[in-house]
């Protein structure tokens, strides 16, 4: 009689292959041949037979009852953030460009309106001088008549009239 | 061996792959069928896998999530369903990778197994006594095959529910692990000789639980 232990290697690992019915019509007649010789290799082949029907018997584990509507809303979810992400994203970018520009004309605006107020209207040093220059010039003449009523007198009478002089009998 | 390769108009003649497309165009009915279509099938295949319900519900609404961010891409290579389980394999495995990290750090002092449940037996004795004897013992049967498959590792156990559930080929589930059909013709003999040692006791002498 035949043993299991003269099953080649590769017979026992069709064994398997044989029950689910991949082999090809070749190896299945050799396996089929094998197992008319061999008492113990049909049984094997019976307990590896009862074993994996045996799995049938693991309970069933349906997804739950909200777990279709759950899975569209989280791809939708997911869809969704991304296409709210990318207008955001240019609604940030073109308010972001919008503020600089409107910032650095402010401050070119502020600089150039600081610029001319500074020149215009806050008088320097010189500008004091170019002001005064008449009374400057003539603050000699001002010092010697020391009282400007007296030299306002003065100019009334034709006699000391300056233009008249080198004309003078 | 039967043919390796995918009849390449299978794609193209998938119902579902035809859903996608119409989805990858903008229909968002298209894609919401699609979504009732394999939420229970996902869920319960993710279930299995990372023995968590609420995980796997969360990992079944990523998966979906991510097939719909990539719909502009989406190219009718395969089934759709073999799309769809490839990428939720992908989904879990980074998640046991996430986990085992977090693990690495709070194990300390937790009474966890190394795949962080407790052995079914342990749950078994802390519920036996709040239930009708019928009751228990299709739990038990429950427990007992959750805790054989479990001890296989991540792609013994895809590739096991994925034929066991999915009812995929050999062929269509190398597609969905990036593999080979004769690799995956020795995941799932190697899983099924461990299912078969984990499981035979209790087959051969019909008392569940009687073993350690």
């Amino acid at each position: 009689m035949a043993k299991i232990s003269r099953l080649s290697g590769e017979q026992r690992e069709n064994l398997v292959a044989y029950l689910d019915g991949e082999l090809d019509e070749t190896s299945a007649k050799e396996i089929e041949q094998a197992l008319a010789s061999s008492p113990v290799a049909r049984h094997d082949v019976d307990m590896l037979s009862r074993t994996w029907d045996l799995l049938g018997q693991l309970p069933t584990s349906p997804a739950g009852e909200e777990f279709t509507s759950r899975t569209v809303s989280s791809i939708r979810a997911a869809e969704k953030p991304k296409a709210r992400v990318d207008d955001a994203a240019v609604s940030r970018a073109i308010r972001r460009t919008l503020g600089l520009a409107i910032a650095v004309l402010v401050l070119l605006g502020a600089g150039t309106a600081g610029f001319l107020g500074t020149n215009r209207w806050i008088p320097n040093e010189a500008d004091e001088i170019l002001n005064d220059y008449e009374v400057i010039s003539e603050l000699d003449k001002y010092l010697e008549a020391g009282d400007i009523d007296y030299l306002s007198k003065l100019q009334e009478h034709r006699e000391f009239s300056e233009h008249d002089e080198p004309n003078a009998p | 061996m039967k043919p390796t390769r995918a009849e390449p108009n299978a794609a193209a003649r998938d119902p579902d792959a035809k859903l996608m497309l119409r989805a990858k165009q903008g229909d968002e009915v298209a894609f919401t069928q699609l979504v009732t279509s394999y939420q229970d099938r996902l869920v319960g295949v993710l279930t299995h896998l990372v023995q968590d319900r609420q995980a796997a519900e969360d990992l079944a609404q990523e998966v979906f999530l991510k097939i719909y961010k990539a719909r502009h891409g989406y190219e009718p290579t395969a089934k759709f369903s073999t799309y769809l389980f490839r990428i939720a394999n992908n989904l879990a495995s980074n998640r046991r990778r996430d986990v085992g990290r977090k693990r690495e750090v709070t194990l300390v002092g937790s009474d966890s197994g190394p795949l962080g449940a407790r052995p079914a037996e342990q749950i078994l004795a802390e519920t036996s006594g709040m239930m009708p004897a019928r009751q228990f013992a299709r739990i038990e049967i429950q427990a007992v095959v959750q805790d054989a498959l479990s001890t296989l590792n991540e792609n013994q156990r895809m590739a096991v529910l994925l034929h066991k559930f999915e009812e995929m080929s050999y062929i269509d589930i190398a597609a969905t692990l990036d593999t080979t059909v004769s690799a995956v013709k020795s995941l799932l003999s190697r899983a099924r000789e461990n299912l078969r040692v984990k499981l035979e006791p209790y087959v051969t002498q019909g008392t569940w639980g009687s073993q350690d």
